[in-house]
């Protein structure tokens, strides 16, 4: 763990009380609001932004300097500020860790937006299921306005900006921007066609600027610090650092934040500590359910938003997933196909269908049904939902099939043709066996097998009669011994 | 609460409660107990060990103040507690259990010997 992080997005993170706004103030907090509105026109704001080359951390990487000039160039008697702080993705916490550790950042740099654009309503999209997140955050609201920080007439100045929370829905597709737009404003989660693009139409048709937890989390130190400081970190393309949630089977479980253009060993061998009981490694998934597997052989490469991408996968929000020689690549794969089949909205076909038919190949392959065709299959049917769903979820869902197709297909052949699966995780193509050594006759397996295959007299060791065995795993689940295995 | 008015209010507001605050200056002689206390810090335990904190740093008379803080990003290691005097590096424990909570009031605040076995080795650059 000697491996060196940047923190900019986590700086208060473990350092100061986050229900004490004293603390926030005391390590320059507040300061950065202070001087645009004291010092700074709007133009010159979003010009700081824009020269940061900050980019959103939600998921897609759009510069947000631009979403903040389109907003602010945008004339309308009422703008809004949104935060999406719906985190939706299996495995990741960094927005939630930001909000619990340091919730006056993100306040902060929701008032910065404001006065940019010309805003003075903002809005706080968290998940219900984050109920810290939510207390510390309200907190937080009423600190800052009782000090005339947030509210009317921010420090005495003609500036107002009100903030309030509105608690998500619960569904991963209202973390898309338009479908929480909807969901605010009282709606079904839906997403609907962009443009118009939230900037120029987005809550009640007003001018909308959002953006993701952790991109806000940067604000107020770029304005601090200067856009020249911000660009001392990271690369040309992907400018500053980015937070990871570092997963699975690595040592080191926990929240990341590296410089962008960090090679994904660092953070896997170096910050993560390696691979947990010596196992080997296999791969790396990033960007959550729209993400994909990236493989031993790609593990140098440096973390940026095209570098990801051009592999088959996704930054994503920070998820960061890592697995080892155990874990079945198609049965990862789809782990998340039922996710995001779960999650489809159902409002185009191409994702409500499509995801179904994919998953239905899945767990065909999977349960040792599969044929040749279905590799074809999979891969064509991934790619025309992709180039035809209405929102990001869909037009990213099929990723974690196609990459880890892209990338593993020996493992895919190997459960088609062999039916066999080499990770030993997929239950329908594994065996049980018992091992004597170990066997004490118990004959516990035995009365718990549904289909009775297993013999053996008390106190003697067990056998079971593999061409009855309906692979439920029941005796596994059951032996107190560990005398039964997969294999 | 007085209401900030001006950027300097806001400043002089700064000046006034940072001696209070979690950011330490270096000759003031205090001493912080940060403890995690994020979902995760919490989930492992860390109000148990706030509680033994206060109660040992009450019990000895010990002048230090706890600070429940957010996420230390070693979710692994939780519940952690990090040791910050004034005017020295920090000192971080993992795996902090009630019983080390005692013993880091005892031995390192009471006694001034850092307790090596749960120290957990950490180099982070700060902003
Ligand atoms: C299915 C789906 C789920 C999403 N979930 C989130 C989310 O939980 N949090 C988030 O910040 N962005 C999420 N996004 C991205 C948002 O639509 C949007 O791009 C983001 O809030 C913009 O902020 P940024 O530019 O700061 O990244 C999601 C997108 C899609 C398609
Ligand atoms: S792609 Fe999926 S989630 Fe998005 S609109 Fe279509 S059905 Fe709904
Ligand atoms: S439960 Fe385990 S120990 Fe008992 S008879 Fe079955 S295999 Fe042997
Ligand atoms: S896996 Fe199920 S069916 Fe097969 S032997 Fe064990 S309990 Fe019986």
């Amino acid at each position: 763990m000697s491996a060196t992080q940047t923190r900019i997005a986590l700086r208060n993170c473990g350092v100061i009380d986050p229900e004490s706004i004293n603390d926030y103030i005391a390590t320059d907090g507040y300061d950065a609001l202070a001087k645009c509105v004291f010092e700074l026109k709007p133009e010159e704001v979003v010009d700081v932004i824009k020269k940061s080359g900050l980019r959103g951390r939600g998921g897609a990487g759009f510069p947000t300097g631009i979403k903040w000039e389109t907003a602010m160039k945008t004339p309308s008697d009422v703008k809004y500020v949104l935060c999406n702080a719906d985190e939706g993705d299996p495995g990741a916490f960094m927005d939630r860790s930001v909000l619990e550790g340091d919730p006056h950042c993100v306040l902060e740099a929701m008032a910065i937006c404001g006065y940019a654009i010309g805003a003075s309503q903002g809005i706080i999209y968290v998940r219900a299921e984050y109920p810290l997140a939510v207390k510390r955050l309200q907190i937080a609201i009423d600190q800052a306005k009782d000090l005339a920080l947030l509210g009317d007439n921010i420090m005495g100045s003609d500036f107002s900006f009100n903030l309030r929370l509105y608690l998500g829905a619960g569904a991963f597709v209202c973390g898309e921007e338009t479908s929480l737009m909807n969901s605010v404003q009282g709606g079904r989660g839906e997403p609907r066609i962009k443009p118009p693009f939230p900037a120029v139409a987005g809550l009640w048709g007003k001018p909308t600027n959002i953006n993701n937890v952790e991109t806000y989390a940067n604000v107020a130190a770029i304005i601090r610090n200067g856009w020249e400081w911000f660009r001392s970190f990271g690369t040309e393309k992907s400018p500053g650092t980015k937070v990871f949630a570092l997963a699975g089977k690595v040592n080191n479980v926990g929240l990341v934040e590296v410089p962008m253009g960090t090679p994904l060993r660092t953070i896997i061998e170096d910050i993560g500590g390696g691979i947990r009981n010596n196992r080997r490694f296999k791969a790396v998934q990033t960007g959550g359910p729209s993400g994909g597997c990236i493989p031993a052989e790609h593990l140098d490469t440096p973390i940026d938003y095209e570098s990801l991408t051009s592999l088959g996968s996704m930054m994503g929000s920070g998820g960061m997933i890592v697995m080892d020689e155990d874990d079945c690549m198609v049965n990862i794969a789809k782990f998340y196909l039922t996710f995001t089949a779960e999650e489809s909205c159902g409002k185009c076909s191409p994702c409500r269908i499509g995801n179904q038919r994919l998953l239905e190949i899945l767990t065909r392959i999977t349960s040792g049904e599969g044929e040749d065709k279905d590799l074809s299959e999979l891969d064509e049917l991934g790619n025309i939902i992709k180039d035809t769903a209405l929102c990001g979820l869909g037009q990213s869902s099929p990723n974690p099939a196609i990459s880890t197709l892209r990338f593993f297909k020996s493992e895919y052949i190997a459960h088609v043709r062999d039916k066999k699966c080499p990770a030993g995780a997929c239950i329908k193509l594994v065996g049980f066996k018992v091992l004597p050594e170990k066997c004490t006759g118990c004959t516990v397996c035995a009365r718990n097998c549904p289909v009775k295959c297993i013999s053996g007299k008390p106190k003697q060791v067990h056998s079971i009669d593999q061409a009855k065995c309906i692979k439920c795993g029941a005796c596994m689940e059951k032996c107190r011994f560990k005398a039964i295995v997969r294999g | 609460m007085p209401k900030l008015l001006s950027w300097e209010d806001l400043k002089s507001y700064r000046s006034e409660i940072k001696g209070e605050s979690s950011l330490l200056e270096p000759d003031s002689g205090r001493v912080l107990l940060a403890v995690g206390e994020a979902t995760c810090g919490i989930a492992a335990g860390a109000k148990e060990v706030e509680a033994v904190l206060a109660k040992e740093i009450a019990k000895r008379g010990v002048n230090a103040q706890i600070i429940p803080t957010g996420c230390f990003g070693y979710c692994y290691a939780e519940p952690m507690v990090e040791v910050r005097k004034a005017g020295e590096p920090s000192v971080y424990y993992g795996y902090v259990t009630p019983e080390v909570a005692k013993s880091i009031v005892k031995r390192h605040l009471v006694e001034g010997r850092i307790l090596e076995d749960n120290v957990l080795h950490l180099e982070v650059e700060a902003e």
